[in-house]
């Protein structure tokens, strides 16, 4: 099981790093969200009225439609076939962990990388840096647990994109809701100790759907 | 007969909470002044609520678990049609009560919620209190359930997927109902900042003896009133799959 999810852990990795395409757009779509926050905020070269909140509702919103694209690739992207002839090389679960894990890694990744740039775009400080880092990973980790099952519910539907968004958003927001605060208080310097009851609550709520997603794929990879 | 008997006590009790529930001389509650009454109709629904979605995730599971291999099967394959119907019939008359509790509680904040606003307005239909904005969410997703229903020709695929969709939804929705609104400040008196307190989802405690013994039958009674349209509900839609097989 463990050999099995390395391996498809690698293979999204080697194909990600393969067809860059897919990463660069990621890239170049943050960049360019950040560049419009940014300049609908600006007035006489000054980033003005841009408040810890407004900044933190912001970000989780460009990351939320960052996780959406991350997720349909996942399994929206893959082609009926090469999906089955995946699940016939290794444990269809274990392929379902690898992406899921994947996803999060992903998540976190480009949670980061953003965060950096917005940040240094529109000159906030960070109070609580790590605060922050810790809300991005378990914001990350959790969106991603949360998305990974519903993209693969999605994919069996028709109007799969638009169902993925329609299904996972009303899910998100347990979520949502709990970083968005977490994220301002980082930037207004709170400590973790402060908000240590919503940190767990994040994580917990990963950690309790991925078990979840765990138990109920195997419902659904087969038709 | 035994199986009608829960249908008279349902309709008998919710009889009783509304005619006791009017009728009573109550204490009042801080600034709530008579329309406190409507604490034994707005927070039924919600009992409803989520006795309906738990009926439904209940037959969700029941689904999944029918349509295992390992699983030994013992009707035939109108019952898990039928287990689909209940789980998806369920969650409707949840729906149901979910948009009932809105609305009682709508009519019941712009008479006693103005407080919360500012002092222009008094028209507090909606303050986006965290439990009205969990209710909505709560209300998106199982809207978002029905659409993904909707989509599929299929009906076995329809059932086995929106079944895993049930399951995974009613899990976001433990902490939608019962840990979020106790974090957050609010207007409920369950909130983080509230007056009475706040924490314990009912206020059993802090209710007199004249309110817990209207509150708590009225909750019965609607509980089971909400049972009996869902089995309305579950036997209208089992009867026209019926039908629509034999065509």
């Amino acid at each position: 099981m463990l050999n099995e999810i390395k391996a498809v852990l690698y293979k999204e990795v080697v194909l990600e790093w393969k067809q860059k395409y897919a990463l660069n757009g990621l890239l170049l779509y943050v960049a360019c969200m950040i560049v419009v926050i940014t300049l609908s905020f600006m007035d006489k070269a000054q980033v003005i009225n841009l408040s810890p909140l407004t900044w933190s509702v912001l970000f989780w919103l460009i990351l939320l439609f960052v996780a959406i694209h991350v997720v349909a690739k996942s399994f929206i992207g893959e082609q009926d076939g090469q999906l089955l002839y995946l699940y016939g090389l290794a444990n269809p679960v274990a392929v379902f962990l690898a992406k899921m894990l994947y996803n999060s890694v992903l998540l976190i990744i480009i949670g980061m990388i953003s965060g950096f740039f917005y940040l240094l775009l529109t000159q906030q400080n960070v109070q609580n840096t790590g605060l922050f880092l810790l809300t991005i990973a378990s914001g990350g980790f959790a969106l991603a647990a949360n998305m990974t099952l519903v993209s693969a519910i999605a994919s069996k539907a028709e109007n799969k994109n638009v169902l993925l968004a329609v299904l996972s958003f009303p899910l998100t927001i347990p979520v949502l809701i709990n970083v968005i605060k977490l994220t301002r208080q980082a930037l207004e310097g709170f400590t973790l100790a402060d908000n240590l009851n919503r940190v767990l609550m994040v994580t917990g709520i990963g950690i309790v759907l991925s078990l979840v997603s765990l138990i109920l794929f195997p419902f659904i990879w087969r038709d | 007969m035994v199986r009608h008997l829960y249908k008279a006590a349902g309709a008998g009790l919710v009889l009783y909470a509304l005619i006791a529930g009017l009728m009573t001389e109550l204490p009042v509650m801080g600034p709530m002044g008579q329309s406190n009454r409507n604490i034994f109709y707005h927070v039924p629904m919600w009992f409803a609520v989520v006795v309906m979605m738990g009926v439904s995730v209940f037959n969700s599971i029941r689904y999944l678990r029918m349509t295992d291999p390992d699983y030994e099967r013992s009707g035939a394959g109108n019952d898990l049609a039928l287990t689909d119907i209940k789980a998806s019939e369920s969650a409707k008359t949840g729906v149901l009560f979910n948009i009932l509790g809105l609305v009682t509680g709508m009519v019941w904040s712009r008479v006693t919620w103005s407080s919360h606003l500012p002092a222009n307005r008094f028209d507090a239909w909606w303050i986006w209190d965290p439990i009205q904005i969990c209710a909505l969410v709560s209300l998106l997703i199982y809207l978002a359930y029905f659409l993904l229903r909707s989509t599929f020709q299929d009906e076995e695929q329809k059932a086995k997927i929106s079944s895993v969709y049930n399951i995974f939804a009613f899990v976001t929705l433990i902490p939608l109902y019962f840990i979020i609104p106790k974090m957050l400040p609010g207007a409920h008196p369950t909130a983080a900042n509230s007056d009475a307190g706040g924490g314990s989802f009912v206020m059993a405690g802090k209710l007199g003896g004249d309110f817990s013994i209207i509150f708590w039958p009225s909750i019965i009674g609607f509980i089971l009133m909400g049972y009996w349209v869902y089995e309305l509900q579950m036997r209208t839609a089992a009867v026209s799959l019926t039908l629509s097989e034999e065509e």
